[in-house]
């Protein structure tokens, strides 16, 4: 049965809102004393001359309960709603599910008004035509609508002009806000700047580097260490050797500036001789003994050359010797060197 | 585990390298200076490589490679690269024989131990071809005949930098297949004046033979032994692979100039020409500076330059000095 209420009520809201001629048959009836008035209403109390507002009207469940019916009209629009009110839009009506079943139909109208002043909305008749021939009339309440006009400067008889932009006093969260932000851009900025500058120049980015031990105090350190390891008792010759030319020429880079790294063994004494000149500590007699443990170092680590114990030890002997021959003993050296 | 006595090696070269400084000797009898030169070209037939040679005319480019051939007992064949040249005329063709109605292989100059391909630029591409795919297959066919080059089988190619109005420059693929790539420069005041003299007098010496193809074919196997060890062979990669991405040996700037860096074949002619600059030196292991002595001539024709390297008149020389010094020394 409630099926087939609602399946004609659809049927009727179709047949409703496409056929003219049935709002034709459906006589028009003035509301009678003992009417009882749905509620109905505009979407706001008041508005301005021109602007447009919809009106409401809801018809619940309970309007249409336990009647067959047959079909749903409202009446035909004039376009003035009342003096003064205009219509817009046809009433636009609409179905309003709950779990999937029809709870209420709701209908709505556009308004507008050119004129200002206060207004009564009539009451908006309904139509409810049963199965059985019988047309009911419900009335939804025509609400009061005031419409407004725009203000009037009355000395320049000019509307006021739209307000200004208010300003808002800066409170102290903000002004704390935007320092907390400029103090962490700028600290950013001068971290990048410091990291650039500081990675330029080969330096930590915070702090400064220790002072190292001269050239000489970091080889003999070295050279001691590899002294304590004695790679060649481990059948590490070629190992040994890498390590011990590798110190000899870090020595070089510190103490001449000559790139050993990147030199053979003849370019190093190549070097080394053309620094002799100017360098009163580096004698012929250094530099032979350096070529020396060059020349046993070239044969360990290109030639499968196994040196002898002794050689080994005496290539470590070498390195020393020239190492001490051509330090350049500071101040504070030359002092502990007194003391003792 | 590869085991080598680098005694008994070394030992062997002595003996086997004997004949280098009497080679030496009897080229210097005709070639006045170019020390460079010669020693290139004892490389290049000690490693089996193929030379280009590059050099202003009068230099003695094609002296010294005929003397070369005159000091070893060996066929050599001049060819003066035309425009005009076939690639017949280099290889050989077949000809009709009315006698015995067959064709008949005639053989071109191909078909020698020295090749002296004289201004190899002056040729189209179609010659410099058939020269280079000889060069590289060391065989070469004619009509459905292949024949073996004989060994050893040496090309030397000389091009001149200067007038390339007319010229067709080899490409780079070509020009891979040179193991050296030696520059040819002026000689010194007082070479260039014992020059004057020799020609004043008109005595002009001539090399003895001292060698015979099968002692070149002895001293390359050796030359193949000479010992190479596993920090030179990194080395060696290092130095090529910075030709490919210098920025990963800390020379970001290389990096615009580069259009391409060097093939494997680079770093395979390296490794040889050092073991012949090793043998020619007398020793029996590779040492950097045998690596070092090659290189230039080994690279400077496997590295492109980009325009911009171009525009800043920065040749391969440059790049490869930049590369050597960066590179760490084992």
């Amino acid at each position: 049965m409630y099926r087939f209420i609602i399946k004609k009520l659809f049927v009727a809201l179709f047949v409703f809102t496409t056929s003219e001629a049935l709002a034709q048959q459906i006589p028009v009836i003035s509301p009678g004393r003992d009417f009882q008035a749905l509620e109905s209403a505009l979407d706001r109390d008041s508005i301005l001359i021109g602007d447009q507002i919809w009106w409401k009207m809801d018809l619940p469940r309970e309007a249409w309960q336990d009647k067959q019916i047959e079909a749903v009209q409202f009446r035909s629009l004039p376009f003035d709603i009342t003096k003064g009110v205009e219509a817009l839009s046809p009433v636009i009506l609409d179905s309003v599910y709950r779990k999937k079943r029809l709870e209420a139909i709701e209908a709505r109208i556009l308004l507008t008004s050119f004129d200002s002043g206060s207004y009564q909305l009539p009451h908006m008749p309904l139509y409810l035509k049963r199965m059985d021939g019988i047309v009911d009339t419900l009335w939804f309440k025509g609400p009061r609508l005031y419409v407004n006009t725009i203000q009037v400067d009355t000395t320049t008889f000019e509307p006021f002009g739209l307000k200004p932009q208010m300003r808002y006093p800066v409170t102290t969260g903000e002004i704390l806000l935007l320092a907390g932000v400029i103090i962490i851009v700028a600290g950013l900025i001068f971290l990048i700047v410091r990291i650039v500058q500081r990675r330029r120049k080969n330096l930590p980015v915070f702090g400064q580097i220790k002072p190292g031990d001269p050239p000489h105090v970091a080889a003999l350190k070295i050279l001691e260490s590899i002294r304590k390891q004695e790679l060649w008792k481990k059948q590490k010759a070629k190992q040994y050797y890498t390590l011990l030319t590798d110190t000899i020429r870090v020595y070089l880079h510190d103490r001449w500036g000559i790139q050993a790294m990147e030199q053979t063994s003849a370019e190093m004494i190549c070097s080394l001789r053309k620094e002799k000149a100017g360098d009163s500590l580096l004698t012929d007699e250094n530099i032979g003994v350096l070529e020396k443990m060059f020349l046993t170092g070239d044969l360990a680590k290109f030639a499968k050359y196994t040196p002898s114990d002794s050689e080994n030890k005496e290539s470590l002997e070498r390195a020393i010797l020239f190492v001490s021959g051509t330090a350049v003993l500071q101040e504070d050296d030359n002092k502990e060197e007194k003391e003792e | 585990m590869e085991t080598v006595n680098i005694k008994e090696l070394n030992e062997r070269i002595q003996r086997e390298s004997a004949f280098v400084d009497i080679m030496t000797l009897e080229m210097s009898k005709v070639i006045v200076g170019q020390k460079q030169l010669v020693e290139s070209l004892l490389i290049g037939l000690l490693a089996n490589g193929h030379i280009l040679l590059e050099g202003v005319p009068g230099l003695a480019k094609t002296l010294a490679i005929r003397t070369l051939a005159s000091v070893v007992d060996a066929k050599f064949s001049r060819i003066q690269f035309t425009p005009d040249l076939l690639p017949a005329d280099l290889i050989g063709t077949l000809i009709y024989s009315q006698r015995t109605e067959e064709f008949q292989v005639k053989k071109g100059p191909v078909f020698a131990n020295f090749i002296l391909a004289d201004e190899i630029n002056r040729s189209p591409a179609k010659v410099q071809s058939a020269l280079l795919e000889a060069m590289q297959e060391r065989q070469v066919t004619i009509g459905e005949h292949t024949f073996p080059l004989p060994e050893p089988f040496l090309v030397l190619a000389t091009q001149n930098p200067i007038e390339q109005e007319g010229t067709y420059p080899l490409p780079e693929a070509q020009v891979d297949r040179f193991m050296l790539k030696v520059i040819v420069d002026y000689p010194k005041k007082d070479e260039e004046k014992l020059i004057i003299r020799m020609n004043n007098t008109g005595e002009f010496p001539t090399a003895a033979q001292v060698l015979k193809p099968a002692d070149i074919r002895k001293a390359r196997e050796v030359v193949r032994e000479v010992y190479m060890d596993e920090k030179i062979e990194r080395y060696i990669v290092d130095l090529v692979y910075a030709t490919r991405n210098p920025g990963d040996y800390n020379l970001p700037d290389l990096k615009p100039l580069i259009a391409y860096g060097s093939s494997p074949r680079a770093s395979i002619s390296l490794a040889i020409a050092s073991k012949a600059y090793a043998f020619i030196r007398r020793r029996g292991y590779v040492i950097p500076e045998d690596v070092r002595a090659v290189a230039y001539e080994v690279l400077r024709h496997r590295i492109g330059l980009t325009y911009e390297a171009e525009a800043e008149n920065i040749v391969t020389e440059n790049i490869i000095t930049s590369i050597i010094n960066a590179v760490e020394v084992p």
